[in-house]
């Protein structure tokens, strides 16, 4: 193809692709006016405060209960086990081998050949006197004993045995190091008559020996024989060695089982006051830190004989850390965590059924050791093992003992929730209170109630509750245990004996309470107080009043986040009619507004215009003061594209209802009034294609 | 020579008589139009071709109502009133074409290769559709939605194809077949059939559905193009075209939705209070009211068939005007349409024509063909001039566009 042709194809396609590829993205927009139900709900009281608030009576008529709790003391105010270790540094004070014994015979042949061939005759033998220098006998023990040692105490026993059957007149032995000639030994047996022995003893204190020895008989002078004496050529001057008693500085060799640390102690913990007889773990750890250059392994046993484990001893606290041996040059390191849970620890020292007691006091023993392993190590006596252990992180499960006397004061201010986001107007029946204390420590504590005050910040009233029932001191006594029973102290307030009607027809937001308690004020008795993990001390006020009452404006407001934009395509909401049908079989007017609000809770708009706010009319009573029949109304709600524009702009609404009966009359609420609502819409909607 | 022979070479220059008319010089100039039955011999040339035409018909919808939809902005409310005043159905097509052509005329052996973009809805619902949709549902009680359709497709073809003009016959002729792969973009069908309605205020609304609907994604398939073109005389000719039609299949690409039954709604029941704060709490309620009224199936298959657009025609020149009557239709649910075409030269170079055509509503067509010179070629035309003119009482427009250069 030429290049005139294929540059018009170029451009032609270039063309091409510009026609296709222009294409304007466009909306088109136009409204359109729809009316549609949105949404209906049958609402009841338990809708607005909340089911769990509300019990049904066989009357079907309403209680309103509310608990409250105050938790005034816990375990943590009484008991914390603080992290204790002990830490144990030790050398290798002792390292023992075992015993040995060694035999080895010069015999007849080997002084006098000739004697081989008179094996068995009887002859006169002549004396002798030979240099036996070059008569070496090698001993070697590096398997059975020792590849090289220094000893730091030790003796060799020589045991020289004359079998010969002439007197042996002078002999001189001799024990070196195969490797450097070192003499171990050197000594002369003289005048050994036949068939007796003779028996030396020399100190190996400060000497290295070989486990490759050379002994030499370096004389032997023997006298001619009285008579003819039978020949027996395998018979000679017998040597025994026996080493004993060895305290080696250090040695390369099989070591023999050994304890190298031997500790029994007994920790005493500082509880801050409290003193402890008995203790569950709840969870908790024995710790055990291990560093050894001690080129064996290791074993490091722990246990705490006074401990068990569902009341089983033989199932008491005891771990073991296997330490293997160090690398040349280093260490060896071992960290091990137990955990410690459920296990029981009597902490009254060593000895917990005889007196002195120790409380607080845990006995413990602690052993590290080597095992026989068959296996050739180098060992010294500067080797050590550092081992830090002890128990940590101790959360008890129970405690029992004396926990000290103390005195706690408690002043605190908290929410109130019943009356949470209701203002306004309200006359009460009648209500009963029941302030009740639970303590479920095995703790006495006498407790002084100082101020319980109903405080509404939003019309800025407080209440003091004032109650017979308050005014003096009273004892908790101990809970009790096995089975467990806290103690309860119930004082009962309401209308006769105390000012609670007024207390709650402030319709409080906050409590202020102030306690004081002494714990133990009368001494433990026989250490035997206790104190368990969901051990605690509250004080809970349990609210009962049935729902009647009356109201001349009683204002339920919630106050909830809100953002309209986020239905989808809230944005083409232009305006719209909002119509709400309601059908009230409550005995209350309701007037019902929603305030718009912005990010700083300042309001952009209301739902009704100023002075519009619409009633929803209450339910027919009968003589009885019942409702029989539901009363309808419908709720219309303008809303133009000015009033859209600011809803669309609110991050939170208040919605507030306000109810009123009839002169104030107090009606009673029974589960079966509803409160009916249908919501429909007529709006502008912008379609957009 | 005999009288047989004589005959027969009479009987030939007679043949190459009818195959020639008055205005075989100019359209000499116009060999870019190489199946021309007008064309009176073959030309070994080569053709970059480009056409694109764009255009939408409206059955009782005026320009005015279209416009914002074409140029965007707001859709005016007594455009709106007027255009929904009629209470018959409305109807609505649009196509679009693409094409990009090389052909290769050789005497021996003609050849093309063709790719293109093409694109077309069809629509027909009742007024009362059209009133929800455009006005709401405030002024009646009940709308009817019976009998509605809506199909649409948007396709990507790549093919081939083969030329064929048989020289020295009695009635020229000339063939053009080609195959293409076609890639579906997209296609959409909703057909809704008696019983589809909405009725209801604002107590309560009532939903009568009783349609299918289904929506592909990728689809691939086959297509083909016939063109045929006789002349008949040195003043008739006649042919046909079926060009753009096929098969593509979506494989697990495509989704369907049904309904056939009566849907009352009498707004969301909020049975716990405590449970609007939740995220989505109205977007879930509001899917567990539409799940039934769509049972929409996701990942199928679907068989698509895609219609010809067709043209039937036959041309008559008298004198110096030429009259093509076609019947054209355009691969949809409409029912075709009948043309008549009158196009001359106004130049030696320049073709202009007016096409007068339309079964029930009455459209006006102009095209303009112009031999710029011996390489290039420019065609355009406008659809729908009465509508242009009267924009608030019809509706339709489109252009279409030609560039070919021949060497």
């Amino acid at each position: 193809m030429c290049k005139p042709f294929a540059s018009k194809i170029v451009i032609f396609v270039l063309f091409c692709t510009l026609i296709a590829g222009c294409r304007k993205d466009l909306e088109t927009t136009w409204e359109s006016e729809y009316s549609i139900p949105i949404a209906s709900a049958n609402l009841d009281l338990g809708d607005l405060i909340g089911d769990s608030l509300l019990v049904k009576k066989g009357d079907n008529s309403l209680d309103l209960v509310y608990n409250y709790k105050l938790d005034v003391d816990s375990i943590d105010q009484y008991l914390v086990v603080p992290d204790t270790l002990q830490e144990k540094s030790v050398t290798l004070s002792k390292i023992v081998l075992d015993n040995r014994m060694l035999s080895d015979t010069i015999s007849l042949g080997e002084i006098y050949p000739l004697a081989k061939l008179l094996d068995g005759q009887t002859q006169t033998l002549p004396a002798f006197d030979q240099d036996g220098s070059a008569n070496k006998q090698e001993i070697d023990v590096t398997k059975q004993f020792f590849k090289q040692a220094k000893f730091k105490e030790g003796f060799i026993d020589m045991t020289l045995s004359n079998d010969l059957p002439v007197e042996a007149e002078k002999i001189v032995f001799q024990l070196i190091n195969k490797a450097d000639n070192q003499i171990i030994i050197y000594d002369s047996f003289l005048n050994v008559l036949p068939n007796t022995s003779v028996k030396t003893t020399k100190s190996l204190a400060g000497k290295k020996i070989d486990g490759v020895l050379i002994g030499i008989v370096k004389r032997i002078k023997t006298k001619a024989s009285d008579s003819p004496v039978l020949i027996d050529s395998k018979k000679g001057i017998r040597l025994d060695l026996a080493i004993r008693d060895l305290e080696l500085e250090y040695a390369t060799a099989i070591f023999p089982a050994q304890n190298l640390v031997e500790e029994k102690q007994e920790v005493r913990y500082n509880l801050k006051g409290s003193e402890l007889t008995f203790l569950v773990v709840k969870t908790g750890y024995l710790i055990m830190e291990v560093f050894s250059n001690v080129k064996e392994q290791l074993i490091l046993d722990y246990s705490i004989p006074n401990s068990s484990r569902n009341n089983n001893f033989a199932d008491n606290v005891k771990q073991t850390v296997i330490v293997p041996p160090a690398p040349d040059g280093s260490y060896s390191k071992v960290v091990k965590k137990f955990p410690l849970d459920h296990y029981e620890i009597y902490m009254l020292g060593q000895y917990p059924k005889s007196p002195p007691f120790k409380p607080n006091t845990i006995y413990s023993e602690f052993t590290a050791r080597m095992e026989y392993t068959g296996v050739e190590r180098t060992l010294s006596l500067k080797d050590s093992v550092y081992v830090r252990f002890g128990l940590v992180e101790i959360k008890p499960e129970l405690a029992i003992g004396d926990f000290g006397k103390r005195e706690f004061k408690f002043d605190e201010s908290k929410p109130f929730k019943a009356f949470e986001n209701i203002k306004g107007d309200i006359s009460l029946e009648e209500v009963k209170m029941n302030l009740w204390f639970q303590n479920s420590f095995g703790i006495e504590a006498d407790m002084q109630v100082e101020n319980i005050t109903g405080v509404n910040t939003r019309s800025n009233k407080s209440v003091k509750l004032i109650s017979t029932g308050l005014d003096n001191m009273f004892t908790l006594g101990r809970a009790m245990n096995d089975p467990f029973i806290p103690f309860i102290h119930s004082i009962v307030m309401d209308n006769t004996n105390s000012n609670l009607k007024q207390f709650l027809e402030n319709m409080p937001n906050q409590m202020d309470t102030k306690f004081n308690m002494v714990v133990r004020p009368r001494g433990s008795k026989d250490y035997t107080d206790f104190v368990f993990d969901f051990s605690k001390l509250s004080a809970n006020l349990n609210l009962e009043m049935p729902v009647q009452f009356g109201t001349n404006g009683l204002e339920l407001s919630q106050l909830q986040a809100f953002d309209f934009m986020k239905l989808k395509n809230a944005d083409r909401i232009k305006s719209g009619v909002l119509k709400l049908d309601i059908s009230n079989g409550y005995p209350f007017e309701a007037f019902c507004d929603i305030e718009f609000l912005d990010e700083q809770n300042l309001v952009i708009t209301t739902l009704f215009d100023a002075g519009k706010t619409q009633t929803v009319l209450p339910g027919i009573l009968d003589a009885n003061a019942q409702v029989v029949s539901s009363t309808a109304t419908q709720l219309y709600i303008d809303l133009p594209a000015s009033k859209m524009q600011s809803i669309k702009h609110a991050k939170k609404i208040r919605i507030k209802t306000k109810f009123a009966t009839a002169n104030g009359n107090r009606y009673k609420i029974y589960s079966t009034y509803k409160f009916g609502v249908k919501l429909k819409a007529n709006f502008v909607y912008e379609q957009s294609f | 020579m005999n009288k047989a022979f004589k005959l027969l070479i009479a009987s030939f220059i007679s043949i190459s008589a009818l195959a020639q008319n008055s205005d075989s010089s100019k359209w000499k100039h116009f060999y870019n139009l190489f199946d021309n039955p007008y064309k009176t011999q073959f030309d070994s040339i080569k053709i970059v071709d480009q056409s694109a035409s764009v255009f939408m018909h409206t059955n009782r919808i005026s320009n005015r109502f279209i416009y914002p939809f074409v140029l965007g902005g707001s859709l005016d409310k007594s455009v709106i009133d007027k255009n929904l005043a009629n209470d018959k159905n409305k109807r609505f097509h649009q196509q679009l074409n693409f094409d990009v052509r090389f052909i290769n005329l050789d005497s021996k052996r003609a050849w093309y290769i063709t790719t293109g973009y093409h694109q077309r809805l069809s629509l027909n619902v009742s007024n009362d559709a059209m009133k929800l949709i455009f006005r709401g549902n405030t002024q009646k009680d009940i709308y009817q939605f019976n009998h509605a359709y809506y199909n649409q497709i948007r396709f990507n073809k790549l093919g081939a194809g083969l030329y064929f003009a048989p020289q020295k016959i009695a009635k020229p002729y000339n063939l053009r077949i080609g195959i293409y792969g076609i890639q579906g973009l997209n296609h959409g069908k909703i057909s809704a059939y008696e019983q589809n309605y909405l009725q209801g205020n604002d107590d309560s609304l009532t939903v009568g559905l009783n349609y299918n609907a289904s929506f592909a994604n990728q689809s691939f398939g086959a297509g083909a193009e016939l063109i045929f073109n006789q002349s008949l005389s040195a003043n008739q000719a006649w042919g046909f075209r079926f060009e753009n039609f096929g098969y593509v299949y979506s494989n697990q690409n495509s989704s369907t939705y049904h309904a056939n039954g009566t849907f009352v709604f009498n707004g969301l029941v909020i049975s716990d209070l405590s449970k609007i704060r939740t995220p989505n709490y109205f977007e879930t309620a509001f899917d567990s009211l539409t799940n039934p009224m769509t049972n929409k199936e996701a990942n199928q298959s679907q068989h698509i068939w895609i219609a010809p657009i067709s043209f039937l025609y036959y041309t008559l020149k008298h004198q110096r005007m030429y009259y093509q009557f076609g019947l054209h239709h355009s691969g949809n649910k409409a029912v075709p349409s009948a043309e008549i075409r009158a196009y001359r030269f106004m130049k030696s170079k320049v073709l202009l024509g007016l096409t007068l055509g339309g079964i029930g509503q009455l459209y006006v067509n102009t095209d303009m063909r112009w031999a710029i010179n011996r390489r290039w070629f420019l065609q355009a035309g406008l659809y729908h001039l009465e509508a242009l003119v009267w924009s608030t009482k019809l509706g339709g427009m489109g252009a279409n566009f030609g560039l070919q250069a021949a060497f």
